[in-house]
């Protein structure tokens, strides 16, 4: 591991939106254009329906401008353009053309001088219905044969593929030989788990904002992960030159993944302003945001086998997801599952089986994890129900098979792999075994009372990007412009989101440490796609790790122009002179090595080459990482299931991470709880039900009954116990990796574990709640009541 | 949304007369913590929304010997700042505690709570407990309902069109006794209840001398337990007795499935909290 002194990675600074905290950020919603019209959408009350006609003429008549079925282009695409095009199943248009496919889903929408008027226009807006299907809303009904189709047709890349028994795609991964794999094993268990559809409750809903130019062109302000994507998907579907979308990039108000994709009202919106020839503003309700998005759910059929020792031999894993009404990429999904699956544990021989299925419900999309929290859950469960199988330590077994430093991560499914440099598994596991006190644990036998208290562990990790020595199926680089002012001030131009977790942060650092500019000095501003080179998205936990690497590539070019420009003021050679930063002056200054009182500040340096026309100092790259380092994490949760109501509290946690250097201590942190907060929330409590028959939500839309959980159902502070591990990423910007996604990981598996652990029920669908709970303790009573009856009986 | 009217009267008196004039087209707004919602949910159709937050004739504990009187805008934060509720009348301020968070309990009144008449009301299973009457009043017109016979249905009361609630009043004479307050919801704040409980207790000589029950969402209204009160009094408490009033509390609920809970759970629930509030207030008395 490389020591290195740092002047500003690893500090905290304040935070660089500043507007956040006095409320002066402008979010998409409060963008506000002169002559906006507002827009409102007109959605399905119907999952599954055909669109016979839809007629606005009576809105127009009131002075709205309206769009319906038929004014959008006919172009099919997929919302989430981050896979390269042969791998992209496009299925979607504006606005549906022929049928409804889900409860909320987008049909018509009008514009008007305000929203008011808009909402009466809307009402005015004649659909005629045509066929109506019952709506499918489990994943075993829509298999069915006679299951209505909700595609026929859809396209794979430019490929026209036929849906067959509302099957999406599949994915079926084979390593070894796991038939020889199964027949070495002595001891084999298969269970089956599931995982439900949450939402995302992000705090802002999904607005834009459309302004179409005198040119041609548009400008647009969205709610987006990834601003680059949502111009080249604007300039497909509305058949505009790339150069004539110019996307804004506005603060987001967090996400957990939900604008990946382009969000369904943007192209809505833009359509309208094209329309109507007038900027045009469109914001979600709550109710419009609930029936936009979900988490892919999942079912997990998992069998492993090991030897007596516990040495892993083969895992048979078959996964089934049912994605509502349109496909957001389900298929890198379905690999990243086997991705997560096959990096977790040495099975050495694996079958892996995926299914993708459409149902007439919400699309569902990533949300923190992309599968990872999901098959974590039936893994680690199995991991522990196999070590008492074995009786074996579950933390033993774990270390016994951990993937790690050496061997081969699967950073984004199949095909985007790369060698592990850096892995704080068995630190993690071993240290946090001492704080958790992990060997006073009890077994579920030895407990009673009507509170029982129990200790669980779990690992997990998430890649750092998607980058790998070879691009696979998934697009990974991020770019920069980095240039000195004249006063020695720096600006960052790059199109590199930060949701909130502290990219920009570590963006500006990293600049700062690279330059030895003051953080204070380093700017980082919402920018466009106009004045910004390529980058893919703030997803896959990558924002660090490869926005942050692109970041410090430019950095060091600057760097280099400085140095060489430096030097011809000295009359010296750019290798003599010496970059740091003076903190008392509050600035970077060069000197020839070894005379650093003849020192020059970086802002006399950049004045002159500026009085005299040398120029700026300033660069302009991209940059493509070939790595995808796991960012490492484990939990050790306790939990108390109150067996009279089924209650379950949590009063204490141990959270260990493994980022190598850490570039914002306590963003890094504040990652960490709060994805043990909404960790919780995917473990004992969300969950978005359908009502079978009609195929709505039973919430409503309304999060009066979308609950998650509050800061109440966390431990309290001096229980919640964060560490990182020491370990440095050799291939990361300084060391570092990431965190975001991978600190959700084994959340919900921790608590189930803990929870066996106290009553020795093992619970094998999430949430977690009360009522289930209950309802399994009075079952073991029974059940044990009656074994005991059964044993009197035998004795006689 | 809809188009709507809004007054903001000054006055009691203002408010009678335009509810005397305007009758069901008008909706009193209090903290319009149930209101705004309901007008969201499209529950309730474009009316006159007369808004009596600002009344401050109606905000207002009292007491006067063992007579209490609380004004129906006093809010849930209000009760939990007054000194007198917390050192004597401290079931209605447990109940207060678990009401929603803190924003909201700024907004919410008491008069809102029962008005609404949610079979989760937070409020009325203490209330009912203490034997609270409403004073209701119309233009020229005054009268008490108990709060007993007030709750009709879920979001029915006994109110007419011309009607509101100015004030709550109770007698402290139950308050002697302990009291106490269970709530369980899906979350430790802001969560509808699955079930709650309230219970004051009076035990003489290891006898149950009085003892009055009131239990949330365990039927379509706030429900007084009259069979297990009657059940329990003048007797000796012991486990075998508390297994068989629980009997008693599964035989007067009928809670509702819906995506909170389902019924059977409620029940079983209601069962446990029951004999939950029992044992803590038995055990702080002996
Ligand atoms: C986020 C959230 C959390 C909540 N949590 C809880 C909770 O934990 N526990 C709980 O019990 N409730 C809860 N509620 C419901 C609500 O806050 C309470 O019922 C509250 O007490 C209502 O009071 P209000 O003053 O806001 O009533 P409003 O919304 O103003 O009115 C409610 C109803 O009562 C009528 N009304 C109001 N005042 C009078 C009056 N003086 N005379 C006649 N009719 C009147 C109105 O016309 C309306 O029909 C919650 C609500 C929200 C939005």
């Amino acid at each position: 591991m490389e020591k290195q002194q740092f002047d500003f990675v690893g500090k905290d600074f304040a935070i660089k939106n500043v507007g956040k905290v006095t409320g002066k950020e402008v979010y998409s919603g409060d963008v506000s254009i002169p002559g906006q019209l507002y827009a409102v959408v007109l959605r399905s009350p119907y999952a599954h329906a055909e669109i016979k006609k839809v007629d606005y003429s009576e809105a127009e008549k009131m002075g709205a401008i309206c769009i319906g079925p038929e004014d959008v282009p006919d172009y099919l695409y997929n919302e989430r353009i981050v896979s390269i095009p042969d791998k992209t199943y496009r299925d979607r248009t504006v606005l549906p053309k022929d049928k409804v496919r889900h409860v909320g889903e987008a049909l018509a929408t009008c514009a008007a001088e305000t929203e008011e008027e808009a909402l009466a226009a809307l009402k005015k807006i004649k659909v005629e219905w045509g066929r109506k299907w019952k709506p499918l809303v489990t994943l075993e009904e829509a298999m069915e044969d006679e299951a209505p189709p909700i595609h026929d047709y859809v396209y794979l890349g430019e490929e026209k593929v036929k849906i067959k028994n509302n099957i999406a795609c599949t994915r079926d991964i084979e390593v070894g030989d796991m038939e020889r794999g199964f027949e070495e094993a002595d001891t084999v268990v298969e269970r089956t788990f599931s995982t439900p559809r949450i939402y995302h409750l992000q705090m802002e809903t999904k607005s834009a904002v459309c302004v179409p130019e005198a040119d041609g062109g548009i400008t647009v302000w969205v709610t987006s992960q990834g601003i680059h994507n949502v111009r080249i998907l604007l300039g497909n579907i509305f058949n505009l030159p790339l150069n004539k979308v110019n996307v804004k990039r506005v603060t987001l108000g967090g996400s957990f993944g939900s604008s990946i994709q382009m969000n369904s009202i943007t192209p809505i919106c833009v359509a309208l302003a094209l329309k109507a020839k007038r900027p045009v503003k469109l914001v979600s309700t709550r109710e419009d945001d609930l029936y936009d998005h979900a988490k892919y759910p999942l079912i997990t059929k998992l069998k492993v086998g090991a030897k007596k020792d516990g040495t892993l031999t083969a895992a048979h894993c078959r996964v089934w997801v049912e994605i509502g009404g349109h496909n957001i990429q389900a298929y890198p999904y379905l690999g990243c599952v086997a991705g997560w699956f096959a990096s977790l544990y040495r099975w050495k021989n694996l079958k892996y089986e995926g299914k993708a299925v459409y149902t007439n419900k919400v699309p569902t999309c990533a949300m923190q994890g992309y599968g990872n929290p999901q098959i974590n859950f039936a893994v680690e469960s199995l991991m522990d129900i196999l070590a008492e199988e074995l009786g074996m330590d579950p933390i033993e077994l774990r270390l016994k098979n951990y993937v790690g430093k050496g061997e081969e991560f699967w950073g984004q499914g199949p095909t985007v792999r790369s060698i592990i440099r850096s892995c704080g598994v068995e630190e993690m596991l071993v240290e946090g075994a001492k704080l958790a006190e992990w060997e006073k644990r009890t077994l579920p036998l030895e407990k009673e009372g009507e509170i029982r208290r129990g200790i669980g562990v779990a690992r997990g990790f998430h890649t750092s990007g998607t980058g790998g020595p070879n691009p696979g199926e998934t697009i990974d680089y991020s770019g920069a412009t980095i240039k000195i002012n004249e006063d020695g001030s720096v600006d960052v131009l790059t199109a590199l989101m930060d949701h909130g977790g502290g990219t920009w942060e570590a963006a500006a650092k990293i600049v700062a440490e690279v330059l030895k500019v003051p953080y204070e000095k380093v700017g980082i501003y919402n920018v466009d796609t106009r004045t910004t080179v390529f980058d893919v998205n703030t997803h896959a936990t990558r924002g660090v790790y490869c926005g942050g690497g692109a970041v410090k590539y430019v950095a060091e070019k600057v760097k280099e122009l400085l140095l060489n420009y430096a030097a011809t003021l000295f009359k010296d050679l750019p290798e003599n002179l010496e970059l740091s930063c003076n903190h008392e002056l509050g600035q970077a200054v060069i000197y020839p090595r070894e005379i650093p009182e003849n020192y020059k500040t970086l802002g006399e340096i950049a004045e002159y080459a500026h009085i005299t026309s040398w120029g700026t100092l300033a660069y302009t790259a991209t940059l493509r990482q070939k790595n995808c380092p796991p960012c490492f994490i484990t939990h050790f949760v306790e939990v108390e299931v109150n067996t009279r109501t089924g209650e379950i509290s949590i009063p204490r946690a141990v959270i260990l991470g493994d980022s190598g250097t850490i570039l914002n201590p306590a963003l890094w942190e504040g990652q960490i709880i709060g994805a043990f907060s909404r960790g919780l929330g995917f473990a004992l409590l969300e969950e978005t039900k359908y009502d079978l028959k009609e195929g709505k939500l039973e919430c409503k839309g309304m999060i009066t009954d979308y609950k998650i959980p509050t800061t109440l159902e966390m431990p309290k502070l001096d229980n919640l116990l964060v560490r990182s591990a020491h370990t440095y990423e050799p291939t990361g910007p300084f060391g570092a990796k990431g965190i975001g996604e991978a600190a959700l990981s084994s959340v919900g598996s921790a608590v189930a574990n803990a929870i066996y652990n106290a009553i020795g029920i093992r619970f094998y669908e999430l949430p977690i709640t009360p009522e289930k709970v209950l309802k399994a303790w009075k079952e073991k009573e029974r059940e044990e009541s009656q074994e005991r009856v059964g044993d009197k009986l035998n004795e006689y | 949304m809809s188009q709507f009217r809004y007054i903001s009267p000054k006055t009691k008196e203002e408010v009678l007369k335009i509810l005397e004039e305007e009758k069901s087209e008008a909706c009193i707004v209090a903290g319009g913590s149930n209101v705004l919602p309901y007008i969201r949910d499209k529950i309730i159709p474009p009316k006159l929304l007369l808004d009596i937050s600002g009344i401050e004739e109606l905000n207002y504990i009292k007491k006067n010997g063992s007579n209490w009187r609380i004004g129906a805008t006093t809010t849930i934060s209000d009760l939990i700042s007054s000194k007198i509720i917390r050192e004597e009348c401290n079931i209605l301020c447990q109940a207060a505690e678990q009401f929603a968070d803190p924003l909201v309990r700024n907004k919410a009144t008491i008069g809102g709570n029962l008005a609404d008449a949610s079979p989760a009301a937070d409020t009325a299973p203490p209330l009912l407990a203490l034997d609270a009457g409403l004073e209701v009043e119309s233009k020229g017109k005054k009268r008490e309902i108990f709060l007993k016979d007030f709750f009709l249905g879920p979001r029915k009361t006994a109110l007419q069109d011309d009607e509101m609630i100015t004030g709550i009043n109770f007698k402290s004479d139950s308050l002697n006794k302990p009291g106490c307050f269970i709530k369980l919801g899906l979350r430790q704040a802001m969560a509808i209840s699955v079930v709650t409980v309230a219970m004051v207790l009076e035990i003489e000589e290891n006898r149950v001398k009085d003892i009055r029950v009131a239990m949330g969402s365990v039927a379509p209204i706030p429900l007084r337990l009259f069979n297990a009160e009657e059940f329990l009094k003048n007797k000796h408490l012991n486990d075998d007795l508390i297994e068989e009033a629980k009997n008693k509390v599964y035989e007067e609920v009928n809670p509702i499935s819906d995506i909170r809970a389902s019924a059977e759970y409620r029940c079983y629930i209601s069962g446990i909290l029951f004999k939950r509030a029992l044992e803590k207030l038995t055990n702080q008395t002996s």
